[in-house]
């Protein structure tokens, strides 16, 4: 079966890239004391590697390779269940303001350092601007939402409109912002808002976790519903499928899913887009696929980005936005004009 | 059976439908016509609660339209619309699995793959199975769609006998179903509403070809602005009179050599439908 193959040559490409990454770095690890690694925490013996090369491998590069998977995953089917409730190809969550409103909060904590956020800092810690990232992708996206209801029914036309809108407006606020910064505040305000993987630990992988693994289980559940959608809203509804509820759910999940995401890693652009696009070219538009397979892609892609982000300019780092952006889109552009190309010579 | 009586419909002061009354028979070809802005859709959109019931009622077999869940409505109610736009590359195939949606949860079974191959061969698009949606032609498009809307309400027993009535109530709804169509597929997609009509299903079109309306429909409703002109058989309906009032032209009928239902056989210039009476040719 088609659908078999392209899920196994994806899961394939993923467990490649989650070992390369894990692999490679400053510490070199190879294949043979990767295997002694793992093997002496599941009680092998202790020989085969240098005890550093543990360190590294639990304490560093294990957590943040699977951040750079839940958080490619998360955005990747977020992106791709969106594309589905907006019934376009080029819907991505960043439309409905998630990411702008995530940023927004972000940089007012950062900029203000108002004595409540100091508070809230001290109550918890490390996560004070994850936290408060993630309520400002919530308060934006209600908002969106509450103005394209007319009459009970949220029409997807105008909250495109209404995120444009929104989106405007917090990116304005937080050109202001960014504009009273401090040189400090400014150099964290823009690798935040380039995106980077390095605040990766097993305990920010613990918190968000959670909020990541449920809208990867819950949005394929809604595969079938959003597949009748495609059809339009009425003939969802011919097909029993109560679309209200639907819009609601797609639209709780993809924002936890990015929110979550914006908030530990910063925004990172393009996997939301790209990856249910790309996949799509290879294998049509049925969501019972493209939304796993979005999660396989979507968590191979960034964990791949972060790996390049880390070493391209090793010692250094370079935000991981960056490097998402600036291979895939000529990357994406080739894969359009060929599509381009074969479209018009059937 | 539907049962339709004192139905009104408005949208802010413009009132689509008014005090619409009729009925539509199980195992009866009912076909709805009238000008353009008559109504025809919104009565179509109320009678399958895309729009919902402001004033009057809606029954289908003898239950309030309300009384249904959207489950149980799609399980018997299938719709063809007008528009048909898709943005997502569906292959056909996965796009009439669609209409089996409201049967299988998770995986679809053996039997609706089976109904799939069934409707898709009823409405010769098998050929287009793994053809992309947006690749086909207006008319393949329509016919792929009619499909997914055929495999909605076909079940196993009807495979396997497709002449037998059938045991359970059901209905479908076209809207302008031959728009688009050659001559070949109109015929065709009409013959198949007719053939459905008479296993007892009951079938509601609007339909905007009057003699074609004439020839298939059992039964024929005539709408304008929103109220019922004439409602019954196409020998009732379709009269001179009738057609002037609701289209505003004068015509010759004519009947038709086989099937005996009236004919439109020309539209008369303005100038002489002035001086010239309306009469029945032939016949």
């Amino acid at each position: 079966m088609k659908q078999t193959l392209i899920i196994s040559v994806l899961i394939a490409l993923l467990l490649a890239v989650v070992v390369c990454s894990v692999c490679i770095g400053a510490v070199a690890i190879s294949g043979r004391e990767l295997l002694a690694i793992v093997s002496y925490r599941f009680g092998g013996e202790a020989a085969g590697f240098e005890p550093q090369q543990e360190a590294v491998f639990w304490i560093i590069r294990l957590p943040r390779v699977l951040l750079g998977v839940l958080v490619g995953a998360s955005l990747a089917v977020a992106g791709a269940s969106m594309q589905g409730l907006f019934r376009n190809p080029l819907a991505d969550p960043g439309l409905i303001g998630v990411s702008a409103g995530a940023s927004l909060f972000a940089v007012v904590m950062i900029v203000l350092e108002i004595k409540v956020f100091t508070a809230l800092s001290g109550l918890l810690g490390f996560y004070a601007l994850s936290v408060f990232a993630f309520g400002g992708a919530v308060i934006t996206t209600l908002t969106v939402y509450r103005l394209s209801k007319t009459g009970g029914k949220a029409v997807v036309a105008t909250m495109l409109l209404a995120g444009i809108a929104i989106n405007a407006l917090a990116g304005a606020l937080t050109g202001l912002l960014t504009y009273t910064a401090t040189d400090a505040q400014l150099r964290s305000i823009v690798f935040w808002g380039l995106g980077s993987l390095g605040g990766a630990s097993w305990e920010s992988v613990a918190a968000v976790a959670p909020f990541m693994l449920l809208p990867m289980i819950a949005l394929p559940r809604l595969s079938k519903a959003l597949n009748a959608l495609a059809l339009g809203e009425s003939e969802a509804a011919y097909l029993g499928i109560n679309v209200k509820s639907l819009k609601r759910q797609v639209i709780l999940w993809a924002t936890m899913a990015v929110g979550t995401s914006v908030a530990v890693a910063g925004t990172i652009g393009f996997i939301g887009l790209v990856i249910p696009h790309l996949l799509r070219l290879f294998a049509g538009a049925d969501h019972k696929l493209i939304l796993p397979a979005s999660v396989l892609l979507g968590a191979a892609v960034l964990t791949a980005s972060d790996l390049i982000s880390r070493t391209a300019v090793a010692p250094s780092e370079l935000p991981i936005g960056i490097i998402t952006a600036m291979l895939g889109t000529p990357f994406f552009l080739w894969i359009l004009i060929k599509e381009k190309h074969r479209m018009t010579t059937i | 059976m539907i049962q339709v009586s004192h139905l009104s419909y408005r949208i802010g002061t413009k009132q689509l439908l008014s005090d619409v009354s009729l009925e539509a028979q199980m195992g009866a070809f009912t076909a709805i016509v009238g000008a353009n802005g008559a109504g025809k859709s919104t009565l179509l959109k109320v009678l399958c609660r895309d729009y919902p019931l402001q004033q009057g009622s809606v029954y289908f077999h003898g239950k309030p339209l309300n009384s249904f869940s959207a489950m149980q409505m799609a399980q018997m109610r299938a719709v063809l619309s007008q528009q048909q736009q898709l943005s997502l590359p569906f292959v056909c195939e996965e796009l009439v699995l669609m209409g089996r949606y409201p049967h299988f949860n998770g995986h679809p079974t053996p039997t609706d793959r089976a109904i799939v191959d069934f409707a898709m061969q009823q409405t010769d698009t098998q050929h287009l199975k793994g053809r992309t949606y947006q690749t086909l032609s207006g008319g393949e498009q329509q016919r792929v769609q009619l499909a997914r809307v055929l495999a909605q309400i076909t079940d196993r027993s009807e495979m396997q006998a497709p002449q037998m009535p059938i045991a359970t109530p059901k209905y479908l709804f076209l809207d302008e179903p031959i728009t688009g169509l050659d001559l070949l597929h109109q015929y065709h997609t009409l013959d198949l509403a007719r053939r459905l009509a008479q296993k007892g299903y009951c079938v509601v079109a609007v339909l905007h070809d009057l003699n074609l309306a004439a020839q298939y429909a059992d039964h024929l409703i005539m709408l304008k602005k929103g109220k019922v002109i004439a409602a019954g058989s196409p020998q009732e309906v379709m009269t001179c009179e009738n057609i002037h009032r609701v289209f505003g032209v004068e015509v010759n009928l004519m009947q038709h050599p086989e099937l005996g239902c009236p004919f439109i056989v020309n539209v008369r210039r303005q100038a002489c439908a002035t001086s010239v009476r309306t009469q029945i040719v032939g016949g």
